[in-house]
C-alpha cells in the first residue's frame, strides 16, 4: 500500500490503534571487499591501474569480440599493426585529448601571462579527438563509429578496423565490455523496501531540517495510520549514498564550528535511523574520510551515538552489498558528474546506462577523479551486473530499467540531494519498482 | 488506555497547550506522556475538538500532516496548516493518509525552524511505536572495544622509511652474520649443556630458547628487529654507531677480558662453570645472579631504544658501567660497523675460566690499528690485568665470584638475546617482575656519576 494505488485508504475508516510491529529483514551482505581491501600504497604510479584494467579487459573482451565479430578478423596489439588497411581488431583503452581539460602546467604558465581561465564546469570541445592506448603505444582514431563526446578516458574498449598509410586507424565497428553476467533476480513473496537517501548535507542547516525530522518519523514508523504502519514495517534498509556532512555541490568551504554541529547532528540522525533500520553510510567526496576513491568507510568517532548500534553500518564509496539477493552497486556521485564534465552525455540516467555499457563504474579515475594507486585491480570494474544501480548527489531523482544484451535487467536510481530536493527514493524488491517520497513542509 | 489515563492525558495535553501555550506534537505527546504514537494522534484530534467545542473564541493553530501519491511514482509527506488540508487532497492522486501533526494556541504560522526544534532525533527513541528490526540491537562493550581495536589496519607503508631501515638492516646483517658464523664455532667447539648446568630452574628456561633459536637461526632475529629499528629506535641504532667509536676503547678494554676466557679454555666451559658455583655462596646467590642477569638482558633488550644516553654513562668512566654487558653490546655495534668481525659471542660465554684467581686476569684484549693503508686490524694482545675494579663495584652486594656468576650469565644472556632477539621479547615478559631491584641499583649509581645523566636516566626509568 506504501505506493500502490489500489490499496486505497480514503474509503477505510480510519485506525490509530496501539499496535506493536516488528520490522521486516531481508538477507544482507556487505560485497564491498574489493573497495575495503584495495592497496594504498602511495609511493607507485597510477599506470598500473590502466595496466590492471587493460588486461582484464583484454580477457573479458576476446570472447565477446569472438562473437561480435566472428573468427574473420585478428585481434592485435597495437606494436603487431603492420599491414595497412587490413582490417582487424585492437583493444585498448580510450584516451581522449580534450583542450579544455584543466592542466596545472597550463594554469600556471597562464598565470604568469596573467590571462584571466574563465571558470568551467564543462572541460568539452569541438577539437576533442580520441587515441586508443595499450600497454606499450597508442594510435589515433577516426570514423564516424565512435562519438568522441560520447566517451571518456578510461574505458576499455574493442575497435574493429584498419591502420591506414598515415597510422590512424579508422574505425567501423565499437565492442563495449557490457554489463556482465548477473545473477537471477530472486522473487520476494511480500513487498521489501529500501530507501536510499543522498545530500543530507547536515552541515547546511537550512529548511531541509525539519525535512529530515519527518524522514526519520516516517522510517521509524511514527508517521500513518495502522495499515500505512505496517506497509513501513517492510522498509527492510537505508543506504545513505554519500553528502552526509557537506553536499558535493556546496562549493563553498564549510566553516568549522558548522562542521562541529553537523557531526553531531549525523550523528543524532544515525543513530535514530539505526535504532529502527539498518542504515549503510556511505561517504563522499566532501566528507571527511579521504577524497581518493574507493573511499575509506566514516571513522567511527564520528558516530559516538550510533557505533553503538549493531545495524549501523559504514560503508565504503562505491558501494556494493546483497540484499535479498539483489546485487546493489553505487557510488555517491562522483563518477557520474566527471563524466558528466568530460562528454556531451547531460543526463545522469544515461551515464549511468554507458557505465553499465563500459562495465566500469569510474572509468575517469585516476584520470580527473583522485583514486588510490590500486597496483594489482582496478577496483571499479564491474565482475557481476547489479541489480540495482545508484548513484547519489543527484540534481533530481530518476530510474529506469535497464535492459543488457544478455536479458540482466538492472534497476537504475538517480538518488537527488536530499538538502535540496527533500526527497529520498525508494525500491521495492519484490516488484522492482522505484519511487520517490520527498518530505516537506508545505 | 482506560478512561481515567486517558482523561487525564486530556486535561494535562489542554494545559500544555492552553495555559502554557506550547506547541504540541504527536510525537512529543508520545514521549511526555508515555503512550503510543497513534495514541497521542487520538489524543490530539480529541483535543482540538474538545477546545473548539468548549471555548469557541479560543485560536487554535493546528498542522496536519498528510501523505499522498502526486503521480509518477512521486509520493510526497507534507504538513500543511488547516485550511490547505483539503487543497493538497484534491491534488494528490491517492492520499495514503492524514493525521493531526501539531496543536498550538494562537495564530502564528510554525516555519521550519519552529518545527524542528520542537523535537530532537534522540527524542524519537523515547517514542511508543516505533516499528524496530531485530539486529537493531546494542552492541556490547566488548564489541565496541573490538570494533576500536579492529579498525587500525595497517597500511602499506611506503618505501622511503624502509631506505632508512635496510641500512639498519645492513648493520645488523653483519651482526647477524658474524654472530651466525660464531655461533656455529660456538656449537661446534663448546658444548651448549654448560648454561643448563646451571641449577636455577627459571634460568634453565631461559637459556633454553636460546638454542632453539640457534636453529632458527637469525631470520627470526632480523625480522624482530625490524619493527624496533623502523622508529625512533632505528635513528638511535644509528646515532649509536657514531657515538661509540668515539668511545669504543674503554669497554673494549673490558670486552676482549671476557673473550680471553673463552678462547683459552673453550672445552671446560661445564667444570668451570660447576666450580664457579661451589666457590662463592650458592643458592641464595644463585637467586639473586638470576635476577641480574634477568635484569640486564632485560635492559639490554631496551639497549635499542635508550643505548645512546646510557652510552654517556659509559663514558663517565665507571666500571659497573664498562663490565655491564650492554657495554659488549656497544662494541658489537661498533666492530660490525668498521667490518671487525664481532667476536664477543664466543668469548663471552667463556668468562667464568679466569675466575680461578679473581684478583687477576690474564686477558687477551682485542686491539685495533689502522694500518698505512686504512685497514683496521685487530690484533689479539695478551695482557694481565687485576680485577679489583669489576670487585670494587660489586662488593656493595655481592662478592666478587657472585659478581662473575652473574656476568657470565649476563653475557650469556645478552648474548642468546643478541643472536636471537626474537627471544628479547620473551625474556623480557619473563623477566618483568625482576626489574625493578636492578633498576633500584642502577638509579644509585648513575646519579653520583654525573649530575647531568641523572635527569636523563630517570627520564628512561619512567617509561
Amino acid at each position: 500500500m506504501l505506493f500502490k494505488p489500489q490499496a486505497s485508504t480514503s474509503d477505510k475508516p480510519k485506525q490509530f490503534n496501539s499496535h506493536e510491529l516488528e520490522r521486516q529483514t531481508v538477507e544482507y551482505t556487505d560485497s564491498s571487499k574489493r573497495f575495503y581491501q584495495v592497496a594504498r600504497d602511495f609511493s607507485k604510479q597510477y599506470a598500473h591501474i590502466y595496466s590492471a584494467r587493460l588486461i582484464t579487459f583484454r580477457n573479458i573482451l576476446t570472447p565477446i569480440v569472438k562473437k561480435k565479430w566472428s573468427n574473420n578478423h585478428k585481434i592485435l596489439k597495437l606494436c603487431e599493426l603492420r599491414d595497412k588497411g587490413t582490417t582487424c581488431v585492437i583493444i585498448g583503452t580510450l584516451f581522449k585529448f580534450q583542450e579544455l581539460k584543466p592542466s596545472i602546467l597550463k594554469e600556471l604558465s597562464d598565470q604568469l601571462e596573467i590571462i584571466p581561465q574563465p571558470t568551467r564546469t564543462h572541460f568539452v570541445h569541438d577539437s576533442d579527438s580520441l587515441v586508443l592506448e595499450d600497454e606499450l603505444q597508442r594510435i589515433k582514431l577516426a570514423g564516424d563509429c565512435i562519438d568522441v563526446h560520447q566517451v571518456v578516458t578510461g574505458v576499455v574498449c574493442a575497435l574493429l578496423g584498419s591502420e591506414d598509410e598515415d597510422g590512424i586507424f579508422t574505425v567501423k565497428d565499437v565492442c563495449w565490455a557490457g554489463c556482465g553476467i548477473q545473477k537471477p533476480l530472486p522473487s520476494i513473496s511480500g513487498d521489501r523496501y529500501i530507501v536510499l537517501i543522498s545530500g543530507l548535507n547536515t552541515s547546511q542547516k537550512a529548511d531541509h531540517m525539519f525535512s529530515m525530522h519527518l524522514l526519520v518519523e516516517w522510517l521509524s514508523g511514527l508517521a500513518g495510520t495502522n495499515q500505512y504502519q505496517e506497509e513501513v514495517s517492510k522498509i527492510a534498509r537505508v543506504i545513505v549514498a554519500g553528502g552526509v556532512f557537506a553536499s558535493h555541490s556546496n562549493e563553498h568551504a564549510v566553516n568549522e564550528a558548522d562542521f562541529f554541529a553537523s557531526v553531531e547532528l549525523m550523528d543524532s540522525f544515525a543513530a535514530a535511523v539505526s535504532a529502527v533500520a539498518p542504515l549503510d553510510l556511505m561517504p563522499s567526496s566532501q566528507d571527511p574520510s579521504g577524497i581518493m576513491l574507493p573511499q575509506k568507510p566514516f571513522h567511527y568517532c564520528l558516530f559516538p551515538k550510533a557505533i553503538e548500534y549493531k545495524s549501523f553500518n559504514r560503508v565504503s564509496n562505491p558501494y556494493e552489498c546483497d540484499i535479498g539477493g539483489f546485487l546493489c552497486l553505487g557510488t555517491s556521485g562522483e563518477p557520474i558528474k566527471d563524466i558528466m564534465r568530460y562528454s556531451k552525455i547531460d543526463n545522469s540516467l544515461d551515464v549511468m546506462k554507458k557505465t553499465l555499457k563500459w562495465r566500469n563504474i569510474a572509468p575517469t579515475c585516476p584520470d580527473t577523479i583522485p583514486c588510490t594507486p590500486c597496483i594489482d585491480t582496478d577496483p571499479f570494474i564491474m565482475y557481476n551486473c547489479p541489480a540495482i544501480y545508484f548513484s547519489g548527489n543527484c540534481t533530481e531523482f530518476a530510474t529506469e530499467i535497464y535492459e543488457g544484451d544478455g536479458g540482466q535487467r538492472t534497476r537504475l536510481v538517480c538518488i537527488p540531494d536530499f538538502c535540496d530536493t527533500q526527497t529520498v527514493a525508494l525500491i521495492n524488491l519484490s516488484n522492482f519498482e522505484c519511487y520517490s517520497m520527498k518530505f516537506s513542509l508545505n | 488506555m482506560d478512561i481515567d489515563t486517558y482523561k487525564s492525558n486530556l486535561n494535562t495535553v489542554k494545559e500544555l497547550i492552553l495555559d502554557e501555550n506550547k506547541i504540541v506534537t504527536y510525537v512529543s505527546l508520545s514521549k511526555d506522556l508515555c503512550i503510543h504514537v497513534n495514541d497521542a494522534k487520538s489524543l490530539l484530534h480529541q483535543i482540538v475538538q474538545d477546545i473548539r467545542k468548549d471555548r469557541p473564541s479560543t485560536k487554535l493553530y493546528v498542522c496536519y500532516i498528510i501523505s499522498g501519491l502526486q503521480g509518477n511514482n512521486c509520493g510526497i509527506t507534507t504538513v500543511c496548516t488547516e485550511d490547505d488540508v483539503e487543497k493538497i487532497k484534491k491534488s494528490l492522486k491517492l492520499v495514503f493518509y492524514d493525521h493531526v501533526y501539531c496543536v498550538s494556541r494562537g495564530l502564528q504560522a510554525a516555519d521550519n525552524a519552529v518545527l524542528s526544534s520542537l523535537n530532537r532525533f534522540e527524542d524519537l527513541s523515547l517514542c511508543t511505536g516505533l516499528i524496530k528490526s531485530d539486529i537493531c540491537t546494542k552492541r556490547t562493550e566488548n564489541e565496541l572495544g573490538s570494533l576500536i581495536s579492529k579498525k587500525r589496519t595497517p597500511i602499506v607503508e611506503p618505501k622511503t622509511p624502509s631506505i632508512q631501515h635496510k641500512k639498519s638492516n645492513e648493520k645488523v646483517k653483519e651482526i647477524v652474520k658474524s654472530s651466525i658464523e660464531n655461533f656455529a664455532k660456538l656449537s661446534s667447539v663448546k658444548p651448549e649443556p654448560k648454561i643448563k648446568s646451571e641449577p636455577e630452574k627459571d634460568v634453565q628456561n631461559n637459556p633454553k630458547t636460546p638454542p632453539k633459536n640457534k636453529n632458527n637461526k637469525t631470520p627470526p632475529k632480523s625480522s624482530n628487529n625490524k619493527p624496533a629499528g623502523k622508529g625512533i629506535a632505528g635513528f638511535f641504532n644509528k646515532s649509536n654507531g657514531v657515538s661509540s667509536k668515539v668511545k669504543s676503547s674503554e669497554p673494549k678494554s673490558q670486552t676482549p677480558v671476557e673473550n680471553v676466557k673463552i678462547k683459552d679454555e673453550p672445552l671446560h666451559s661445564n667444570s668451570n662453570l660447576t666450580s664457579v658455583e661451589e666457590s662463592p655462596a650458592k643458592k641464595s646467590k644463585e637467586v639473586t645472579n638470576h635476577n641480574k642477569s634477568l635484569t640486564l638482558i632485560k635492559k639490554n633488550a631496551k639497549v635499542d631504544k635508550k643505548r645512546k644516553r646510557v652510552l654517556h654513562v659509559s663514558d663517565s668512566e665507571s666500571d659497573t658501567e664498562a663490565n655491564d654487558p650492554f657495554a659488549n653490546e656497544m662494541d658489537v655495534d661498533h666492530e660490525s660497523e668498521d667490518e671487525i668481525p664481532p667476536t664477543p659471542t664466543i668469548n663471552t660465554v667463556k668468562i667464568t675460566s679466569g675466575i680461578v684467581n679473581p684478583k687477576k686476569r690474564r686477558k687477551i684484549v682485542d686491539k685495533t690499528y689502522t694500518d698505512e693503508e686504512g685497514y683496521i686490524l685487530t690484533k689479539k694482545e695478551e695482557v694481565y690485568e687485576s680485577c679489583s675494579d669489576n670487585e670494587e663495584n660489586t662488593k656493595e652486594n655481592d662478592n666478587e665470584a657472585k659478581e662473575n656468576g652473574v656476568k657470565e650469565k649476563n653475557v650469556k644472556k645478552f648474548e642468546s638475546s643478541k643472536n636471537t632477539s626474537g627471544n628479547r621479547d620473551q625474556v623480557k615478559q619473563t623477566v618483568i617482575n625482576e626489574i625493578s631491584p636492578k633498576q633500584n641499583k642502577k638509579k644509585k649509581v648513575s646519579p653520583t656519576q654525573k649530575g647531568n645523566q641523572k635527569t636523563i636516566n630517570s627520564f628512561f626509568k619512567k617509561l
